[in-house]
């Protein structure tokens, strides 16, 4: 017996459990980043995805408060991102105005709207009350030994999440539609030449971006926790832009970084319960820092779409 | 003119967008407009509570619309007004009242030196790096955000269960203008229009300023012409975030006198709407500014009085900035 021998099991064991935090910290990350891609790659720079999750957290908690059903609360934030992304769609493609400065209008009235909304619909300021929330899936319905620590509990939208993962992966890369949606990012002109009809695959790209930032934003104020307060998302849809930026506008590596960023901000916060003398506040500022640290060291051809925000006209 | 003709009208499509959410939610628009407006420009003390907003909003107007011009979008504004903020605050605490004057002067100094090198280095991030500055303006916000709570609970606080920074040192204190009872101006506006006017003289009048102007109607012509469009864009952002960071020197050394946790009160934001109503001339930032300082100077009125959400203000900011891109074609480049 070795006196040693404790250190493996208890290293798997504290493996596990970071692994499992990452992958719960990175999950509202990674709809933001899927929605922005839907955005981006299409060529419609979605800097609004931080106002989007934001609204999707808001009609979330909303409806769920005022049908008492969660379920409800899910579509209600689906499809309030969707409608911000809607908007997003009809400014830049419609009014074609800058897309940088409509993203910017857009936080800040999902900002505004939301705190208004709020006061209106619970009488409340910075917190809502609680509401009935997503069920999560404590136990797991088989038992794999080693994985079950990894796994559970999660929430129904973390299953989601992989399943609309990979049905994103699928869509650009197999579908015509996907085909035909990234040519548009790239050459719109070569596209609308091929008989591509350019906006009917840039609108629906961008309020399916809404939508699935705003089911980020319900993973946080349904799932995560059961209640909206003011600018919940704290920046997490700038940092999803950050990480799509990283992953070259690659869903499928956007998927291993927002990972990666999880897990980092899991570690901080694992190394601040281990020694209480570390800066706690600093490390809140931990995922934009590393996101400024990862895309300053990342690799200079990191391609992004060619007509990501082009001037339409 | 045909500009001018395009922002009224988008700001009368803002205005009327705002009055049909708030009817709607059973608010009359017409008097919580002038409910707003009354409790501004009303009395002795809302204008003075108006002249300080303005002083800071002017600044951080110009933070944005001054990189506007060459070409970058700052929207760091927050994040270098917390950083000038903290390096007033850091030097106002030291009992270096034997300075005289010279120690709010040094504060003043450090507070824009504070943002310029904040603003900087998303500049410089740029231009090595290729990172986008909106990215790594919005990044350094969050960061300075933590830097400044971190700072004011932690080293700088002023005692246990206190959520801010010790007071500032007497002859740390920007002098003042006009003084009603607590209400109290700061000279800060006097700078701050000083400001706005020296550089709108310096980008239309001085060598400077044509080269940033010509780098952000067009970075290819002006690189063909010699300009080195790095180093303007450089110097833009150290003149941008100079004046966020002397806004938040300002809000040091002339108003609070101490530094609060959770600092930011959304000025660097207000900063954005500031400098699109004034399309982007730094002159202009001063009507403009007066225009969203009304709003701010008579949000707690109308929060305490008519129960209208504070939070009406982002919306309409938010409202007027989609509309001026809609109708001025304002892009976040020229």
């Amino acid at each position: 017996m070795n006196e040693f021998d404790w250190i493996l099991p208890w290293l798997s064991h504290e493996l596990a459990l970071l692994l499992h935090a990452g992958f719960l910290k990175g999950a509202p990350l990674l709809w933001a980043a899927l929605g922005g891609a839907f955005s981006e790659r299409s060529g419609i720079v979605n800097i609004g995805l931080e106002g989007m999750m934001l609204t999707g957290a808001f009609c979330a908690v909303a409806v769920s408060g005022l049908t008492g059903n969660p379920w409800w609360g899910l579509a209600a934030g689906a499809a309030g991102g969707g409608l911000a992304g809607g908007l997003h769609a009809g400014v830049c493609l419609r009014g074609r105005a800058d897309q940088i400065v409509s993203g910017m209008g857009i936080n800040l009235i999902a900002m505004g709207l939301t705190g208004f909304l709020l006061f209106q619909i619970f009488e409340a300021r910075g917190n809502s009350p609680e509401v009935p929330k997503l069920p999560a899936i404590t136990a797991a319905p088989f038992t794999v030994p080693g994985l079950n620590e990894l796994l559970f509990p999660l929430s129904m939208l973390h299953v989601a999440l992989a399943g609309v993962w990979l049905v994103t992966l699928m869509v650009f890369y197999r579908t015509r539609f996907g085909l035909r949606l990234r040519a548009c990012g790239e050459d719109p002109r070569v596209a609308a030449a091929a008989g591509v009809r350019v906006n009917a695959y840039r609108y629906p790209a961008v309020i399916l971006s809404g939508a699935l930032a705003g089911l980020g934003g319900v993973q946080l104020s349904l799932s995560d926790i059961s209640q909206f307060s003011t600018g919940m998302t704290n920046g997490r849809g700038f940092v999803a832009l950050a990480i799509l930026i990283c992953s070259g506008w690659r869903p499928g590596r956007a998927a291993a970084i927002c990972l990666f960023f999880g897990c980092a901000e899991a570690l901080a916060e694992r190394l601040q319960g281990a020694w209480p003398a570390l800066p706690s506040r600093l490390l809140l500022a931990f995922p934009f820092l590393l996101a400024l640290l990862v895309l300053s060291c990342g690799r200079q051809t990191m391609r992004a779409p060619q007509a990501l925000g082009k001037d339409l006209g | 003119m045909k500009r001018l003709s395009s922002l009224i009208l988008a700001m009368g499509m803002a205005l009327l967008l705002l009055s049909l959410f708030l009817w709607i939610n059973g608010y009359p628009p017409a008097r919580v407009f002038m409910a707003l407006i009354t409790s501004a420009w009303g009395s002795p003390t809302g204008l003075i509570l108006l002249g300080t907003k303005a002083t800071l909003l002017i600044l951080t107007g110009l933070a944005v619309a001054l990189p506007y011009r060459a070409g970058l979008f700052n929207i760091g504004g927050e994040g270098q007004l917390s950083m000038g903020a903290l390096a007033a605050v850091a030097l106002g605490v030291q009992p270096w009242n034997a300075l005289g004057p010279l120690h709010g002067v040094l504060c003043v100094a450090a507070g824009c030196l504070g943002g310029a090198l904040w603003g900087g280095l998303a500049a410089g991030l740029k231009s090595r790096r290729g990172i986008h500055e909106v990215i790594t303006t919005i990044m350094l916000n969050f960061i300075a955000f933590q830097v400044v709570n971190e700072l004011t609970l932690g080293v700088l606080n002023a005692g246990p269960g206190s959520s801010r920074t010790a007071m500032i040192a007497g002859s740390a204190r920007f002098p003042l203008l006009y003084t009603q009872g607590a209400a109290q101006l700061t000279a800060g506006i006097l700078v701050s229009i000083g400001l706005a006017a020296g550089l709108s003289g310096m980008l239309y009048r001085t060598w400077f300023g044509f080269h940033l102007r010509a780098v952000g109607e067009n970075p290819t012509a002006a690189a063909y012409a010699g300009i080195a469009v790095p180093r303007i864009h450089q110097r833009a952002m150290w003149v941008g975030g100079g004046c966020a960071g002397l806004a938040g020197a300002l809000q040091v050394t002339g108003i609070d006198y101490t530094l609060y946790a959770r600092f930011g009160g959304g000025y660097g934001f207000d900063g954005i709407a500031v400098a699109f109503l004034g399309l982007g001339e730094p002159w202009a930032t001063i009507p403009a500014a007066l225009l969203i300082a009304t709003l701010r100077a008579g949000d707690r009125a109308l929060q305490l009085d008519w129960n209208v959400p504070r939070e009406m203000v982002f919306l309409l900011e938010g409202l007027l900035i989609l509309c001026i891109a809609l109708f001025t074609r304002m892009r976040s480049h020229e």
